[in-house]
């Protein structure tokens, strides 16, 4: 049987994603597949070894929605990415504006900010866990110098703070992370449609709300949601800095998964928790595949 | 145009997905460097394990320097996470590698939370040392999720098993009395006493009940050059509860119920250390090395101390200052009480060489062994004829301390939900001393966790 040409082309185009697609399935999709059976059972740490796990349904989703500490983790998610997103995303912007204005050493001093997205997260979080200590931190020591505070801030034994400190940690990496993103965005714009504004008399404040804004809309949604991917599904970051205390203050749905898997041997609990996680960004992931698929139309 | 955007955006996203993978792949390594185990005084210690040592992926394994030449046995690994005791662990190893040819023992240094890590993980896809050192707390979670293998055989009709104390060895058996692996060493908590500090605050001698320490902590605050009169570690692990645990046990009550008076009472007499400022808040996020460091700065009069910490005290207490130091048991209370630490090791499900390994674990513990091993890292025997075979333990001033106070000293579970009860334990710690709930009211939550656990499998309950 002769194939037709473009037959032959769609075989060829599948034999190339072959191997890509095996590597998803065997690295992605066991794991998965494997995390969504176990939040359907009882495996513990008295049922693991004689494998007398039942299959026991919603009850482990049940049990975490009715779990005070749970719900305050699944809020405490929500708080610091959106927390994250706002104070990043504005700054990141400002800083990719302000950047992409051509004077000496832009260049260079882009270049330095940067330097905080590519530190590993840990020693990111190491330096934030000193910072904000209360006796011997700098920021305390640099707040009281300006008199800005009186006495000492106990950031991280309260709350409250230790979250405003995690998103201010975050944020020194997440600003060079958007700001990267939304240069490379304010890039692809051509410097003639400013030019021809200018001499139409747009005034700049016009220029960015009718020109850049618009032309900007789809590297914008694409920062965000990214920025919502990277930042929801945080871990080091808490686990190092403050291991989600004090009192699972700054506990997320990650650091909770891992603490119920591997501290507590609840290992359906934490699977639970990881599917619920992975429903929050599978969501999101949706909503940005079909935003990139309309752009790219 | 919109393409080129799309386009420039997709070559961004691409460098910066891999510059976080490069990322994250740092910072496993950094988290590991962390070390918070019931049983380290200091972080820089772990330099010492690693002189000469193959770094591997999962740790650092020792060489044949330190372990002998291979026997032409099977080679079978060990997994533990002793920094400065190390080598007094390689020295033993090495004597067992020359004296016999069956097995050759490569023991690789592992930190305290990857280790445990590696076991969980290793209950599902069966990658186990041979040989696996535990935190004995940890051990019954470990013994239920299959990690250890039942060794009952082979230590069956051992008559040296009559020697070895019943705390730490109940942590190595299961409810139908199986044993998995042998206790290696133990450790308890007692009160180190700045005593420049305290007798500059007019007090000659440490404090020897819950009423005179509440003194000596009130005199030796000093705010203004922020030395408060007592630290210790109240963080949110298992050091937090092992640090709980002599207050609670002192004051008379027990594990089954924490919301009893008398528990309240235990927590109510930290949690107004706080408030009174006599202790540092801060204390909820000091693991046990961070509560010593304070202490060794003279930022605290008092520390509560375990074994452990002796073999570095004297070479940290000298460089700048020098404290003339003492140690004391735990304040009494209600009864005089204290907590029992200590490492056990076990031979590992899949190995090939159950028998020689628990023969291996049989010769580390004999009497002379364990004596040896003892002295030289700064522990606590498990066994009573070794204690006599050497005066270390009673000669040594601060020794005895430790080694008398195991008399009142109770053991952590064992329990299979032990991380759950802990974990309940060291929440309501921390609420407390927060200031974030009264200590009844954390209690009665904590309560609330352990009840169902112990209704459905008991624990022994040590007065």
């Amino acid at each position: 049987m002769k194939m037709s040409m473009a037959a032959k082309k769609r075989r060829e185009g599948y034999t190339f994603i072959l191997p890509g697609f095996i590597y998803m399935l065997v690295v992605l999709g066991y794991p998965l597949i494997y995390n969504f059976v176990l939040s359907f059972r009882n495996v513990n740490v008295k049922t693991f070894k004689g494998g007398t796990d039942v299959f026991v349904g919603l009850s482990n989703y049940i049990e975490l929605f009715h779990n005070e500490t749970f719900l305050m983790v699944f809020k405490n998610t929500f708080i610091f990415t959106i927390g994250c997103l706002v104070v990043q995303f504005t700054i990141g912007f400002i800083f990719a504006l302000f950047f992409s204005k051509k004077f000496t050493l832009a260049g260079p001093i882009r270049g330095m900010i940067l330097v905080g997205y590519m530190m590993p997260m840990s020693v990111t979080a190491l330096l934030g866990k000193n910072m904000f200590d209360v006796s011997s931190g700098v920021i305390n020591d640099l707040f009281m110098k300006i008199g800005l505070i009186n006495a000492p801030v106990e950031w991280l034994l309260n709350g409250s703070t230790a979250m405003i400190a995690i998103i201010a940690v975050n944020c020194w990496v997440g600003i060079p992370f958007n700001m990267l993103l939304l240069t490379s965005g304010l890039t692809g714009i051509s410097t003639e449609i400013y030019e021809s504004a200018e001499v139409d008399g747009a005034n700049p404040f016009q220029r960015f709300l009718y020109i850049t804004l618009p032309l900007m809309k789809p590297a914008i949604l694409s920062v965000l949601m990214l920025g919502f991917i990277y930042t929801f599904k945080a871990f080091d970051l808490m686990f190092v800095m403050t291991s989600g205390g004090p009192l699972n203050s700054t506990d997320v749905l990650g650091t909770y998964a891992y603490t119920l898997s591997f501290k507590q041997y609840e290992f359906s609990l934490g699977s639970t928790a990881a599917i619920i996680l992975f429903a929050c960004l599978f969501i999101v992931g949706l909503f940005y595949l079909r935003l990139i698929s309309k752009e790219d139309d | 145009m919109k393409r080129k955007v799309v386009k420039t955006l997709a070559l961004t996203m691409t460098s910066a997905m891999v510059l976080t993978m490069t990322a994250g792949c740092g910072s496993s390594g950094g988290s590991d460097t962390k070390t918070d185990s019931t049983d380290t005084g200091t972080e820089d210690t772990a330099d010492d394990a690693d002189t000469g040592s193959t770094e591997t992926e999962t740790g650092t394994k020792a060489t044949a320097a330190d372990i002998g030449e291979p026997n032409g046995g099977k080679e079978v690994t060990l997994w533990h996470y002793f920094e400065h005791e190390a080598d007094a662990l390689n020295a033993v190893v090495k004597k067992y590698n020359e004296e016999q040819s069956d097995i050759y023992i490569v023991p690789t240094f592992v930190s305290r939370d990857e280790l445990m890590k590696q076991y969980t993980i290793g209950a599902v896809s069966g990658e186990l040392p041979d040989i696996g050192m535990v935190d004995s707390p940890d051990m019954a979670s470990y013994i239920s999720l299959g990690v250890f293998a039942d060794i009952t055989e082979y230590l069956e009709g051992w008559s040296d098993l009559d020697q070895f104390y019943e705390g730490p060895l109940s942590s190595c058996m299961d409810a139908d009395g199986k044993y998995y692996g042998l206790p290696n060493n133990s450790n308890c908590l007692a009160l180190l006493c700045n005593m420049d500090l305290l007798k500059a605050a007019g007090i000659e001698n440490p404090p020897t009940t819950w009423d005179e320490f509440k003194e000596a902590c009130e005199k030796t605050t000093d705010e203004a050059n922020g030395v408060y009169g007592f630290a210790m570690s109240a963080i949110a692990n298992e050091e937090g509860t092992f640090q709980f645990i002599p207050w609670l046990y002192g004051a008379g009550a027990d594990i089954t119920d924490v919301s009893s008076d008398k528990a309240v009472n235990a927590l109510t007499f930290l949690s107004d250390l706080v408030k009174d400022g006599y202790m540092s808040k801060e204390a909820v996020n000091w693991g046990q090395g961070d509560a010593y460091n304070a202490w060794i700065a003279g930022k605290a009069a008092m520390l509560e101390s375990g074994t452990w910490q002796i073999a570095t005290l004297d070479t940290d207490n000298k460089d700048d200052v020098t404290w003339e130091y003492k140690y004391t048991p735990m304040p009494k209370g209600e009864q005089q009480a204290t907590v029992i630490g200590g490492e056990n090791f076990g031979v590992c499900s899949g190995s090939e060489n159950v028998e020689e390994c628990a023969e291996f674990l049989k010769y580390m513990q004999s009497a002379q062994n364990t004596a040896d091993w003892c002295e030289i890292a700064g522990k606590l025997p498990v066994r009573a004829d070794a204690v006599e075979l050497k005066d270390f333990w009673t000669a040594d001033e601060r020794y005895k301390v430790f080694n008398d106070s195991m008399e009142f000293a109770v053991a952590r579970g064992p329990h299979e939900s032990w991380p759950t009860i802990s974990e309940a334990l060291y929440k309501a710690e921390q609420a407390a001393l927060l200031g974030d709930k009264d200590p009844a009211e954390a209690l009665k939550e904590a309560q609330a966790t352990i009840s169902p656990i112990l209704e459905e499998t008991p624990i022994a309950v040590q007065k």
